[in-house]
């Protein structure tokens, strides 16, 4: 009968031990981190999110990971309150707070070296109050690389060629129709999880995408024998944290934030190695003035949207900063018309 | 009853030629087998291990060594034994055992930090138990050596082609690696240390010139990390580190990067903690500019193996965890490569 006891006994403490030596997380204020990854549960964003989770108890928060492959349905719930935070693209985070959205805004950071800088200055804690807007927080903003435009058809190199040509536009940001019929293309709405479909199956003949889309979305089927990439970044995307402030401990943001900035160089690995991974032969190269010329049409695109509510300008201002302290002699540094 | 005779007769006859059968199938067989055993041998070096080292799953490479060996050495008892091969499969063994050890000091280091005191002491337990049977696998093939081409230290011998060269340098470290272990066993296993001068002289037949060229440096390696253990052997005015600096830069120009990891060994040993910081991080940058040498990757990726493993006991002992994905040749206290803020420009933003 002791026996039987014992052997009865034994798993019961074995497994109050084992319960104890965790109480140190589940005394922790649970929250509920909910994460985009078009893969899902075993994508690289949700992988990155669990070593996230486990710096997130440090900062006194029991994360429980939800992941969507479907990015709308984790803005949606985090409005709602059935996220506490989520990781989506900077393009949707805008909605949440307009001063860091409108880091992705066109041809504002020409490239990494600038994304560098200017993710150094917003990881600063001075800027704190800047990252809450209403009852949410940026906890975290993380390169995700250029986004380049990639057309089935290698003959279209000026934007006059693209006159007619049906061009994806996010359905979520509107700025991206604005801009498309600027230059004289047809908008196409497209979502972010149809939108590789949509051009591999010749839906739409343009669409702007990072590297890392590639491979994922198999995007070399439909830039077939005659399709680019340009080799010029239109925009560059982020990745960004929005947390409900009230549901998260004083210092959390912060915290989170200089955790991301840590993750910088880890996050641009991913983003070079997928810019590698891009057949050569797919590279279109613009001739440097053509370039220029494209950086003062996008300036100008800004400074509509901007007027139009789209844009924030302070953002915008603080980016032609940047621009301008890395290279002074641009000619939009002494504009009239400077952002 | 006629019957009978004849049955009895045919029964004996039976018999007779049953035992001769056994007695001449059995001599057959050992004809066999030493035939069988030669092949294995000869397969073992002539195409097993030039294989083996041209590919670069270094775990693969020890569970195969590991497995093999019992099979390999069986031949011994019929047929020459192996004992170049031996060689070989000792030092890849007592690396197995090895780098289980280092698992294990990483989780005591962890534990002692977190004040984990009967989980530290059971973690120092268990890497002891594997520190030794390390020492004895790599004394078993340091005596291997010994048979195969004679003691070290009291002649050089005559190498008949490169694998008994590599015999030669691989059975030294492994000498001077069982000591090495048996010290952190507990000397449970008596390696004696007088293996460590023997070893030093007799790299010496093959450090000069010619030889650190064709073996990557490695065996100015591996007699000058010799040369900072061993008291009282370095030649007069010869700086032991500085020979290491040579040699490992012999080895990154050749993608056989295993002088880094002796120097970043003895470095550690000697608590030069800027040096093996220095090495980790020129091996991290050199892996990523010169491809390993195609004919002996499977070194090129052991001396990452051990590189690694000193990158880990630095992390462990200052994070508490080993290096993190992506980050080998940084360090947790590095500096950032941030610029200076324009505080001007934090400032008009509020």
């Amino acid at each position: 009968m002791n026996k039987l006891l014992k052997s009865l006994l034994t798993p019961i403490a074995a497994g109050a031990m084992a319960l104890s030596s965790t109480a140190f997380s589940s005394d922790l204020p649970k929250r509920t981190l909910c994460v985009w990854d078009i893969v899902g549960k075993s994508g690289p964003v949700a992988s990155q999110m669990e070593d996230y989770r486990l710096n997130a108890i440090k900062w006194g928060v029991d994360l429980e990971l939800k992941v969507y492959t479907d990015e709308k349905i984790a803005a949606e719930d985090l409005k709602s309150g059935a996220c506490d935070a989520a990781g989506i693209t900077g393009l949707r985070a805008r909605e949440f707070n307009s001063f860091t959205g409108t880091l992705d805004s066109i041809g504002s950071i020409p490239d990494g070296d600038h994304m560098k800088v200017v993710l150094q200055y917003l990881a600063d804690p001075k800027l704190a109050k800047l990252m809450v807007s209403g009852e949410y927080e940026i906890a975290g903003i993380l390169p995700g690389g250029s986004g380049y435009l990639f057309s089935n058809d290698r003959t279209i190199d000026t934007v006059a060629e693209l006159a007619g040509k049906k061009m994806a536009a996010m359905d979520f940001d509107k700025a991206q129709a604005i801009m498309i019929e600027s230059v004289g293309a047809s908008p196409v709405s497209v979502s972010l999880t149809n939108f590789g479909s949509m051009f591999n199956n010749g839906s739409v003949d343009i669409i702007a995408a990072p590297a890392v889309a590639y491979d994922a979305l198999e995007l070399y089927k439909g830039l077939g024998d005659n399709g680019a990439v340009v080799n010029f970044a239109i925009i560059q995307l982020t990745a960004q944290i929005v947390a409900r402030h009230n549901r998260f401990p004083e210092g959390f943001g912060q915290n989170s934030r200089a955790y991301a900035w840590s993750q910088y160089s880890k996050a641009m690995e991913v983003v070079n190695a997928a810019e590698k991974s891009i057949k050569p032969s797919y590279w279109l190269d613009l001739p440097d003035k053509d370039k220029e010329g494209y950086m003062e049409m996008f300036r100008q695109s800004r400074l509509t949207l901007r007027d139009k509510g789209l844009y924030d300008g302070k953002m915008l201002s603080f980016l032609s900063k940047v621009r301008c302290q890395k290279d002074p002699a641009l000619a939009e540094c002494t504009a009239k018309d400077r952002e | 009853m006629l019957f009978s005779i004849k049955s009895r007769l045919a029964s004996k006859l039976a018999t007779a030629v049953t035992t001769f059968g056994i007695i001449l199938l059995s001599g057959c067989s050992s004809v066999v087998y030493k035939v069988t055993g030669d092949t294995m041998t000869n397969i073992g070096e002539d195409v097993m291990v030039p294989y083996l080292l041209t590919t670069d799953d270094s775990k693969i490479a020890c569970a195969s060594g590991e497995a093999l060996t019992p099979m390999l050495m069986s031949f011994s008892t019929v047929s020459t034994p192996p004992d170049q091969l031996e060689v070989l499969l000792g030092l890849v063994g007592g690396a197995c055992a090895s780098q289980r050890a280092v698992e294990l000091e990483l989780e005591y280091t962890r534990f002692s930090g977190e004040k984990r005191i009967t989980q530290a002491q059971d973690a120092r337990i268990r890497a002891k138990r594997w520190y030794a049977l390390a020492a004895a696998r790599y004394y078993a093939s340091y005596k291997a050596l010994t048979r195969a081409l004679g003691e070290p230290g009291d002649h050089c011998p005559l190498f008949d082609n490169d694998f008994e060269q590599l015999i030669w340098m691989i059975g030294s470290v492994a000498g001077l690696q069982a000591a090495l272990s048996d010290v952190q066993a507990n000397m449970a296993v008596g390696v004696p240390f007088n293996v460590a001068p023997k070893a030093e002289r007799g790299m010496a037949c093959l450090d000069d010139d010619k030889h650190n060229r064709k073996w990557w440096g490695l065996p100015k390696a591996i007699r000058s990390a010799l040369w900072t253990i061993v008291p009282g052997v370095t030649p007069a005015g010869v700086d032991p580190w500085d020979e290491l600096t040579k040699a490992r830069r012999m080895g990154m120009e050749e993608g056989v990067r295993l002088p880094s990891a002796l120097d970043a060994l003895v470095s550690y040993n000697d608590s030069n903690m800027v040096r093996v910081r220095e090495i980790l991080r020129e091996h991290a940058k050199s892996v990523q500019s010169t491809a390993s040498n195609r004919e002996y990757r499977m070194l090129d990726v052991m001396a990452g193996d051990l590189l690694m493993e000193v990158s880990d006991r630095l992390w462990t002992e200052n994070t508490g965890h080993r290096t993190p994905i992506g980050e080998y040749g940084t360090f947790w206290d590095d500096k950032k490569d941030e610029i200076k803020l324009d505080q001007n420009l934090l400032d008009e933003l509020l």
